[in-house]
């Protein structure tokens, strides 16, 4: 073997150098495209971390991101100023507005897709149309509502509000889902004795689970982080009724300029969505790589 | 034929009796749950109450003169749009408006895009980092807006505290004002929306990629495209689709910005970073003006339409939907 | 029991402008114990027929009974009857038994030790007993389509219903399977409605076939008397592989002439009227390849397609393309010039408008009356 093959080794040693090269290339290039990635959208969240725990008067002078005197100061005057209770109110009003999407969307989806009737398709688009339309735009008579129902200062009425607001594309992206269920199902769930609601209990529900995990990570995240919808129906009320972000934003202008504090508040506000979302990731991306997000 | 003669034999004919209603047999919860409306209804409810509603509202609220500190209200008609035309301020927010969105769209999809198609790569190839790196981007696009815009603005903060500036200043640059020149604030913005968005159309696009048929990869080495052909003739038009859709939402949540503005730079310095949004907010609810704010939400409104419109036009989707 | 009757069944989608009627007045009954095979090219109303008879589908004109009992506003649950699926359908997230089991759990009262037990019987009637812990997704082809059955069996009804079960499943596996499905409704005895669009299942599984296009039923009665008899122009063609061959032809005299092609009238043609044009058909298995100057026609050989046994060759006839069945390797070379012949009683004679058959051949090959005379020989 080792005779007779020496050339062709060679020969096919010189053949793949020119492409091995050009792959390791490609493959440092990645590794710079990863680590500029982590450098560019990890550092803020350091760099913020890092200030939460240092004491005041070290924010002027050093730039290193482990704090050489580290406290835990800023964290204690937060905590005092209320931050959890914000939180409890935000889980609050996430939990609830997930759990009223899912109700409200999950049927609806099942409609759209497994139905056909008249004005389907005008009634979809329609549907998609909202989409285009940002909440900003309509906050004035939203309010206007909310004030009318008696429902502003309210955690159940910005409940309501989040369910309204989300419906749309949680319904679009769900009966995406239901779509690549083939119908078979349905039909045999039909003559194993389901009416429509035991089909969608007991045999649709599991296969469109990946979508469900989608839609509620996602409205969670949406509902937790959201601000101008809360701020403008509860800013009236008492503090005690403050979710994380309006309340984050008001400690800030009260604080104005002890940037321990409002890094500190910062941190605090982070850290549980990300750590929710980092646990979740993986359902939501998988969720959304193999179900529909074509429209 | 023998079969159907014997169908069609009389006796035959004296069983089969039609029943008189249809869908006798059913309970009342089959028929119930047989109506697509029974579906629908509780979403379309909301829909109606909580977007419908609203849109008519916002447009019948721009011709009055409606106010939150009073209760009178009268139709002013067209008068909040001729003030709202004639005001300079309307000008320049829609140039802020115009161009943190273009700059925005063309930063958060360049991003985006190159994020995905390394990320893509990555898992190909079996590298480590690639789910790393998805994690961290997405990190940053879950952070609540108003966080973003508190931690980028003590970041860009133009003393010693703003980190950016510190290093700067120790390498000798001196201090650059990120947030009170006006056209470097109107960077800053960008960059932090960039911080943000990117992730989304990162997200989009690796499962756009996903779904490229490893078929078709193949079948254009065999023509015997190289990688960029491949990129250009096979990654590109399979894209397409989600592309526009990226698009799309990318643009409209661009037009609309509003919570990461208003805590980062709140619209200053003096308005250079004042979008629509923002002012449409402080025309409400620190002036309380609310017809005229709802004038200028109606401006947003339709703004967004008719950049979506052009998109549809330009991208050509119709064999798509 | 299980008799099935389907009266006058019309069944149409949509309204106004897009009205389209997917079944139009077909009447059908299946007896006790018989599996009839519903056949047909893709959308000619097969499926929609079976989805009727299992009240997936509403019907809008006619009736479906089963033993006597008029079903056709009953629920899919209270018509005895049982599905197999086309792509198995099997529930993704239950097990082989969960699947199995789910029909009994939601129709009947029986305990779960009781249901427990028709699962383990019916599994082991199908030697799926190893499988019921598994999910379909661990489950090859074959084996799903086993469940599926199962699913159906377990219900024990007055009849099945089945929607080309076997059109996922490979070459190899479907004969098997299609031998294994006969077997088992020949054991169980139960009355079954079997749809596919493939033309083999249906002669070789069914008791009859019913043979449908565009909504109407052309042709009801045993696999052999559809090949042998077709009643139109359409069910010849469907039936039988390859195609039966068609040419247009005119009767003058007693002789039915083409370009490069004369044939005696047969017998039973002769009260056709003489000057009309009529399409002769006949089966590439029916046609000899004869010694030169003696056939009906004459034709050059384009393609011979070897198939082992035996070679389809395909021969052009005066611009006509006739493809003939001969035997295997060396019985005849591309280009050469052959003569053809077939027997009268092969030859099929339509309506060259309407297409229907006119002056079929009585009985079928093997039947008292048949016999091959070939006069032109003698």
């Amino acid at each position: 073997m080792a005779g007779s093959t020496d050339t062709t080794v060679d020969g096919r040693r010189a053949g793949i150098s020119w492409s091995r090269i050009r792959r390791y290339g490609y493959d440092g290039l990645t590794y710079l495209v990863y680590a500029l990635a982590i450098a560019f959208f990890l550092f803020p969240v350091l760099w913020v971390l890092s200030l939460s725990l240092r004491t005041e008067g070290a924010v002027y002078t050093s730039l290193e991101l482990i704090p050489s005197d580290p406290s835990l100061g800023s964290y204690r005057e937060v905590l005092d100023s209320g931050i959890l209770g914000w939180m409890g109110n935000t889980l609050f009003v996430a939990v609830l507005s997930v759990t009223g999407i899912l109700v409200v969307t999950t049927p609806a989806a099942y409609g759209f897709s497994r139905f056909r009737f008249r004005g389907r398709r005008t009634l979809l688009l329609a549907v998609l149309g909202f989409q285009m339309i940002s909440p900003i735009v309509i906050v004035l008579p939203l309010y206007e509502i909310m004030r009318t129902l008696g429902l502003t200062e309210s955690h159940a009425g910005l409940v309501l509000l989040y369910i309204g607001l989300q419906i749309p594309f949680s319904l679009w992206l769900l009966k995406g889902y239901f779509d690549t269920i083939p119908t078979e199902l349905d039909k045999a769930a039909r003559i194993d004795g389901c009416n429509r609601l035991q089909t969608l209990r007991y045999v649709l529900l599991r296969p469109v689970m990946p979508g469900i995990a989608v839609v509620a990570i996602f409205n969670f995240v949406l509902t937790w982080s959201e601000f101008v919808m809360a701020y403008t129906m509860l800013s009236s009320g008492g503090e005690g009724l403050y979710t994380l972000s309006m309340g984050i934003y008001v400690f800030d202008n009260q604080l104005a300029t002890q940037w321990t504090n409002v890094a500190a508040a910062a941190v605090v506000g982070i850290v549980p969505i990300i750590v929710f979302f980092v646990a979740l990731q993986r359902y939501f991306v998988r969720g959304l790589t193999e179900g529909a997000v074509k429209g | 034929m023998k079969a159907e003669s014997r169908v069609e034999d009389p006796s035959v004919g004296t069983r089969v009796r039609r029943t008189i209603a249809d869908w006798t047999d059913w309970g009342i919860v089959d028929r119930l749950v047989s109506r697509p409306l029974f579906w629908l209804l509780p979403a379309l409810v909301f829909i109606t109450v909580f977007q419908l509603y609203p849109v008519f509202e916002v447009f019948r609220m721009s011709l009055t003169d409606t106010s939150l500190i009073s209760s009178e209200e009268s139709y002013v008609w067209l008068e909040n749009y001729r003030r709202l035309l004639g005001s300079e301020r309307f000008y320049s927010t829609l140039r802020v408006t115009g161009i943190y969105s273009i700059a925005s769209v063309v930063l958060q999809i360049g991003l985006g895009l190159g994020l995905a198609l390394s990320i893509d790569y990555g898992v190909r190839r079996g590298l480590r980092g690639p789910l790393l790196t998805r994690v961290v981007v997405l990190s940053a696009w879950i952070v609540p807006g108003i966080i973003i815009g508190l931690v980028w603005r003590i970041m860009l903060l133009e003393t010693n505290v703003g980190v950016v500036n510190n290093a700067l200043d120790r390498l000798g640059f001196g201090i650059v004002p990120f947030l009170s020149d006006a056209q470097l604030a109107l960077f800053s913005v960008v960059a932090a929306g960039a911080w943000r968005g990117t992730a989304f159309s990162m997200i989009m696009f690796y499962a756009g990629l996903k779904r490229v048929p490893d078929e078709l990869y193949r079948a254009a080495k065999v023509d015997g495209a190289g990688p960029l052909a491949r990129f250009r003739y096979v990654t590109l038009p399979q894209l397409k689709p989600v592309m526009f859709v990226v698009t799309i939402l990318v643009t409209i949540y661009s037009l609309n910005s509003f919570d990461l503005i208003f805590a980062l730079t709140n619209g200053g310095p003096g308005r250079a970073t004042e979008v629509i949004a923002l002012s449409m907010y402080k025309t409400a609810f620190n002036s309380y003006q609310m017809g005229m704010a709802a004038a200028t939400a109606v401006v947003l409104l339709v703004v967004t339409l008719t950049v979506t419109a052009i998109y549809f036009r330009v991208f050509d989707i119709s064999e798509e939907i | 029991m299980g008799r099935l009757e389907i009266d006058r069944l019309r069944k149409t989608f949509g309204r106004g402008g897009d009205k389209v009627e997917a079944v139009s007045e077909l009447s059908l009954s299946v007896a006790d114990g018989e599996l009839l095979v519903l056949v047909g090219p893709s959308g000619c109303g097969k499926s929609t027929t079976l989805n009727c008879i299992a009240g997936l589908e509403s019907v809008t004109e006619g009736e479906v009974v089963i033993d006597g009992e008029v079903v056709t506003e009953k629920r899919p649950e209270d018509r005895d009857i049982a599905m197999v699926f086309q792509n198995y359908a099997l529930y993704p997230h239950m097990t082989a038994a969960g699947n199995l089991e789910f029909g009994l759990k939601m129709t009947t009262d029986l305990s779960a030790a009781n249901r427990r037990e028709r699962v383990e019987s019916t599994a082991e009637l199908l030697d799926i007993g190893e499988l019921l812990d598994k999910k379909p997704k661990s489950l090859s082809g074959g084996q799903k389509q086993r469940v599926a059955l199962g699913r159906a069996i377990i219900r024990d009804p007055a009849v099945f219903l089945m929607d080309e079960p076997l059109s996922n499943l490979d070459a190899s596996l479907r004969s098997t399977m299609r031998t294994e499905i006969q077997q088992l409704q020949d054991d169980l005895d139960v009355t079954t409605v079997y749809v596919t669009h493939d033309q083999t299942e249906a002669m070789t599984m069914a008791d009859r076939i019913a043979i449908m296009y565009e909504g109407e039923l052309q042709q009801v009665g045993q696999p052999l008397e559809c090949y042998y008899r077709p009643r139109n122009k359409f069910v010849a063609e469907f039936i039988g592989e390859p195609a039966m061959n068609m040419l247009r032809v005119t009767r003058r005299g007693d002789q039915f002439v083409a370009d490069g092609f004369e044939y005696p009238v047969p017998e039973r043609a002769d009260g056709l009227p003489s000057g009309e044009p009529f399409t002769l058909g006949v089966r590439p298995g029916a046609i000899d390849i004869v010694e030169p100057e003696t056939g009906v026609a004459t034709g050059t050989v384009e393609v011979v397609e070897p198939l082992g046994e035996t070679s389809h060759a395909h021969l052009n006839i005066a611009d006509t393309t006739v493809t003939v069945t001969t035997d295997g390797p060396g019985s005849v070379e591309e280009g050469t010039q052959v003569d053809i012949d077939f027997p009268a009683q092969r030859a099929h004679l339509f309506d060259a408008g309407s297409g229907v058959a006119v002056a079929r051949r009585d009985g079928l090959p093997g039947d008292q009356t048949e016999s091959y005379p070939n006069p032109r020989y003698d």
